[in-house]
């Protein structure tokens, strides 16, 4: 049996692996490094060990080892080597990182010790002092991660020597905006050494959002092995990352019911431990308006579920820094021209006319899709003003003025035409599209946001979609993949965020909430539906869908800027949250960043049910993938 | 606030009439988030009449209650009368339901007080006796504070039957004192044990709720976790022994008389039928059975009182609608709790009720809340009170109850926007 001190003093000799393209391979070495020496630990009795009598004085009864590229459980008595789960997970196989970078990656097959308060900041080059005082702020949350991670409860303790020293040096190079921006380079590399006693960490990048991503892989190297009772961190690591899509969103609904803030940060931190970059936040729909406007008070007056059920302006300006530290920028969206509600029902009584029509208008589903109805009003100027300065204020509180989501989709074709029969609904939908951009360019001091978002509709297909134009109009796809009018937006060239209902919706699967309707969009999507999900492999591919419309394809290349998981919230309010979004997202995150050929395989269980205890530790209620028995045992249940 | 009188109860009855009555309180402050800023001076005196001495909660309890609450000018007389504790438990956990907080929610008060029912006659008796909830805590470890805050559920929704299948082949982290390997060598970890204090505590805890323990656990023929320091032999009479100590520990925590469900596992099931059904399945397999009688003799016990249930349909545990787990793993589909209310369980002499099961492949404490509630609330009413009014009559009470699951700290999952709570019936 090898003592601890001798395992770390190998430090001048780091055995590396490459993952990436060549893991399989090399990850070989790996494992027989590990069986070699790698954690060890004494076996030996403590005092505070356990906290069942019938356990005092012994030690921990299972050990893990490396075998064939998976943690074997074996009883402690069966083996010398007496070795964490967590610890086992970390120097055996692939990496533990999640999402799995892109870029080569090569790591140490040893750890070393230390503490959160080991950790120091030293930026060398900055753009801005603005991307210094993020860079600061970001280093102390990823401290924050490690000092609960520290906290957890420990079975037992070993001595394993002083903690290392870790100095984390940053090189920004690039741009001083800090703002998570649609031109913004999020690539970085970390480089992490021994030198003399203290391990150095460099990290370089163009942007403030690529150094908080470093942190976060660093922060990923980092664990809490309950045997030794201490952090432990790869003693040598080397990653060189870059997402695939730019564009990586998380969709959450907050009208059908109402979340906290501390909800939706929650709900930020657990989407930057993945590298997703736009919190898209529904904010509004026709059941309530929480967003309490200062420029338009009366939206939430009367269109809140009640006056606790709001975000004040601070609210939103809190939430927004929350996101921004995290390098993930807030796409609020106020849906229209449907999907409003009473929030637009006080125009008459103000002397502005009918904002909306067809408010709350029963029966219900001779009206519009889900109850209560409510369609803005698309002849009335007084919306289009209104609209402005919603979208106004929109910009300011957010920040974000690249980017807009204008809402869009299911029009009631019946709730206009009942008011202007002289019309056909599409052209006054074309129409209000059309004034609503104006109002956006108004509000944005004359300027059109680089790209605005539109839900896929009718307005998106032809001949609507040939209507628009579409430079700095974007199109999020929330039908089916294997719809021909999803695909052709596609191949019209229109930038297009992904959302397809088959596969990235996390609200599916739960039955119908009406006591009249069928199922809600079919079954539940697991999380290997959502990892396995790529359609831009089909670009190139003469699907049946161009048969079909019996149209030649065009040629225009396909323009994704990315995707994002929807959580709407019919049938979800804050008790459910966590479990209903992760780690399912976590799953669309890496689609998106790594977009790794492979699916669903043996090596991307194991690094999400390591993500998945990452999220539990930061206090996100994560569902588990699998028995805990399997968690133990992941040569056996894979 | 209120005063509970006990008129007339056993004396043995007394302690734990004494216990049930002290829940009422913090489930009535719940209501106001925990904190009741307008208190009102009106006494209310609750007086209770229970008849029978009789502690024991089995198919046999009657559990049916009477509650009058009367408005008058010196204050609020709520009568309650049962023939048993348990009894008398469920009028008062209906008293706690006739109150609820003058302050909607969504508001932005911090006021808040209570208000009562003037007047009410209520007249209650379950529909069938055992109303139970399965839940498994083999495939992942859920901690003590879930397992209580699930029997909290199961005592505010009447259900009285927690039928605990406390381990499998992935883990056994039920610790026995006279057999401890098997938690040392079978649980996930020693903090993921329940230790015979806990258990202990555990039981009193649901009887307390009104709530019945059945601790299942596998037949020995099923080897897994917790069974691998010894080799399993089954024609090894220490297997017999080592059970025989086991069964022991289980049936010194559950009050008398002990039902222990012993492997209700599908594949193993008939295998354990009767004890000449073991006897010839061991000597089939060339067991001598001489050596085993203490087991056999003991397990018989167990026998008597707990295969009548699993026996047959006594029970009714549909799988296709009552399992909580399914709709997230293979060709399994979710059933909403519309599917599980409707769900009506067969016409059959002896039906003794049913039981909503949440196995734990998929689930642990993180989830747990939000897959099991309020879902099992619609089974136990259908449970409770087999109504054949609709699912829709339903809705804004289980919109209630959701609601007060949450006010005691539960997280049960959404059933509609809650713009469908707001206005009710316009959401069909």
């Amino acid at each position: 049996m090898k003592s601890w001190g001798e395992a770390m003093s190998r430090s001048a000799s780091v055995p590396f692996s490459r993952v990436g393209r060549m893991r399989r391979a090399l990850v070989l070495l790996a494992a027989a490094a590990c069986s070699a020496a790698a954690l060890l630990y004494w076996r030996q009795q403590t005092d505070d060990a356990a906290r069942h009598t019938m356990y005092s004085g012994i030690g921990p009864q299972l050990s893990w080892i490396c075998r064939d590229q998976r943690c074997e459980r074996l009883p402690a008595s069966e083996t010398s080597v007496l070795q964490s789960l967590q610890t086992c997970n970390m120097l055996c196989s692939s990496t533990q990182l999640w999402p799995q970078p892109t870029g080569p990656v090569s790591f140490a097959t040893t750890a070393a010790p230390v503490k959160a308060s080991s950790f120091k900041l030293q930026i060398l080059a900055t753009p801005s002092s603005d991307v210094t005082e993020h860079l600061s702020e970001a280093f102390a949350l990823m401290l924050e991660e490690l000092r609960v991670l520290e906290s957890s409860s420990a079975s037992w303790h070993t001595n394993l020597g002083a903690p290392r020293v870790v100095t984390v040096r940053v090189i920004v190079n690039g741009s001083g905006d800090p703002r998570m921006r649609l031109d913004t380079d999020e690539s970085y590399k970390l480089q992490l050494k021994p030198e003399g006693s203290e391990l150095v960490a460099d990290i370089s990048a163009y942007s403030f959002c690529g150094a908080r991503h470093a942190f976060e892989t660093l922060s990923q190297i980092v664990w809490f092995d309950p045997y030794a009772g201490s952090l432990l961190i790869l003693e040598a690591a080397k990653v060189t990352d870059a997402p695939t899509f730019p564009f990586r969103g998380l969709l959450l609904d907050t009208s059908r019911n109402f979340y906290s803030v501390g909800d939706i940060t929650r709900t930020i931190d657990a989407m930057a431990s993945c590298k997703l970059n736009t919190f898209h936040w529904h904010v509004s729909d026709s059941q309530s308006f929480p967003l309490q406007l200062e420029s338009v008070p009366q939206l939430a007056q009367y269109g809140a579920y009640g006056p606790g059920a709001v975000y004040t302006t601070d609210d939103i300006r809190a939430i927004v820094k929350h996101a921004k530290l995290r390098g993930i920028r807030v796409l609020l969206e106020v849906d229209a021209p449907a999907h409003v509600g009473r929030a637009w029902s006080w125009g008459p009584a103000a002397g502005l006319g009918d904002l909306a029509y067809c408010v709350e208008v029963e029966p219900w589903n001779a009206w519009c899709g889900e109850p209560p109805c409510g369609q803005l009003n698309p002849r009335n100027k007084h919306v289009y003003s209104l609209l402005e300065k919603v979208y106004a204020e929109i910009i300011q509180l957010t920040g974000v003025d690249d980017l807009f989501h204008l809402g869009g989709d299911e029009v009631s074709e019946r709730c206009w035409l009942h008011h202007f029969n002289d019309s056909n609904p599409m052209d006054l939908w074309l129409d209000f599209t059309q004034n609503a951009l104006r109002a956006l360019v108004r509000a944005n001091r004359g300027k059109a946001p680089e790209l605005t978002l539109l839900w896929s509709s009718g307005l998106t297909r032809t001949p609507y979609l040939e209507k628009l134009d579409y430079r700095r109009l974007g199109v999020q796809l929330w039908g089916s993949s294997r719809w021909p009018e999803s695909r052709a937006v596609l191949d019209h060239g229109i930038r297009a965020v992904l959302s397809h209902v088959d596969a990235w919706y996390l609200d599916c699967g739960f039955g119908s909430w009406r006591d009249s309707s069928d199922g809600h969009c079919g079954p539940y999507r697991s999380w290997q539906q959502m990892y396995e999900h790529r359609p831009w492999t089909e670009e190139n591919s003469s699907s049946d869908v161009d048969s079909e419309l019996n149209v030649a394809p065009p040629s225009w290349p396909w323009r994704i800027e990315g995707g994002a998981a929807c959580q709407w919230s019919e049938q979800l309010d804050p008790g459910g949250l966590d479990a209903r979004v992760w780690p399912r997202s976590a799953a669309v995150a890496e689609r998106l960043w790594s977009d790794r050929a492979e699916g669903a395989e043996p090596d991307v269980y194991l690094r999400l049910d390591t993500h998945r205890a990452r999220l539990v530790a930061r206090g996100v209620k994560a569902a588990p993938l699998w028995p805990q028995w399997c968690s133990h045992n992941p040569h056996a249940c894979l | 606030m209120s005063t509970f009188d006990l008129v007339d109860v056993p004396a043995e009855a007394r302690e734990l009439v004494v216990e049930m009555s002290r829940l009422v309180g913090p489930s009535l402050h719940a209501e106001c988030g925990g904190s009741v800023t307008e208190v009102v001076e009106t006494p209310i005196v609750v007086y209770i009449y229970v008849k029978s001495s009789l502690l024991s909660l089995d198919w046999s309890t009657d559990e049916q209650y009477a509650l009058d609450v009367q408005t008058k000018e010196d204050g609020v007389q709520v009568r309650i009368s049962a023939e048993t504790v348990y009894g008398a438990r469920h009028a008062l956990e209906t008293f706690t339901q006739l109150a609820a907080a003058d302050r909607p929610d969504f508001s932005d008060q911090t006021q808040c007080s209570l208000r009562l029912v003037s007047g009410a006659k209520i007249r209650d008796h379950p529909a069938y006796k055992h109303r139970g909830f399965v839940l498994d805590s083999s495939r992942h470890f859920i901690p003590m504070k879930d397992i209580k805050r699930t029997i909290d559920g199961m005592a505010a929704t009447k259900m009285n039957v927690f039928h605990w299948h406390v381990t499998d082949s992935h883990s056994f982290p039920l610790e026995s004192t006279r057999v401890p390997q098997f938690t040392r060598y079978g649980a996930y970890s020693p903090s993921e044990i329940y230790s015979t204090e806990e258990v202990r505590e555990l039981v009193k805890y649901a009887q307390i709720r009104g709530v019945r323990m059945v601790i299942e656990i596998d037949s020995p023929a099923h080897a897994g976790n917790g069974w691998q320091w010894g080799k399993l032999n089954p024609a090894n009479p220490a297997v017999y022994r080592v059970l025989k100590d086991l069964y022991r520990d289980i049936a010194e925590l559950l009050p008398k008389p002990a039902l222990l469900h012993v492997g209700g596992d599908e594949v193993f099931f008939p295998c354990w039928n009767s004890s000449e059904e073991i006897t010839n399945y061991m000597e089939g397999k060339g067991f001598d059975t001489s050596t085993t009688d203490g087991f056999i003799k003991l397990w018989g016990e167990f026998h008597e009182k707990s295969l009548q249930l699993w026996d047959g349909e006594a029970v009714s545990v549909p799988k296709d609608i009552w399992y909580l787990d399914h709709g997230f793993w293979g060709m399994t589909t979710y059933s909403n709790w519309r599917k599980m209310y409707a769900h009506l369980l067969p016409k059959e002499n002896g039906m003794l009720g049913g039981e909503v099961a949440m196995w734990s492949e998929y689930v642990d404490e993180q989830d747990l809340d939000t897959r099991v509630w309020p879902r099992a609330a619609a089974v136990a009413e259908r449970l409770w009170s087999d109504p054949i009014t609709s699912v829709y009559t339903a809705e804004p009470r289980l919109q209630r109850m959701r609601g007060r699951l949450i006010n005691r700290g539960l997280r049960p999952d959404a059933i509609s926007p809650a713009w469908c709570s707001q206005h009710d019936g316009r959401c069909l």
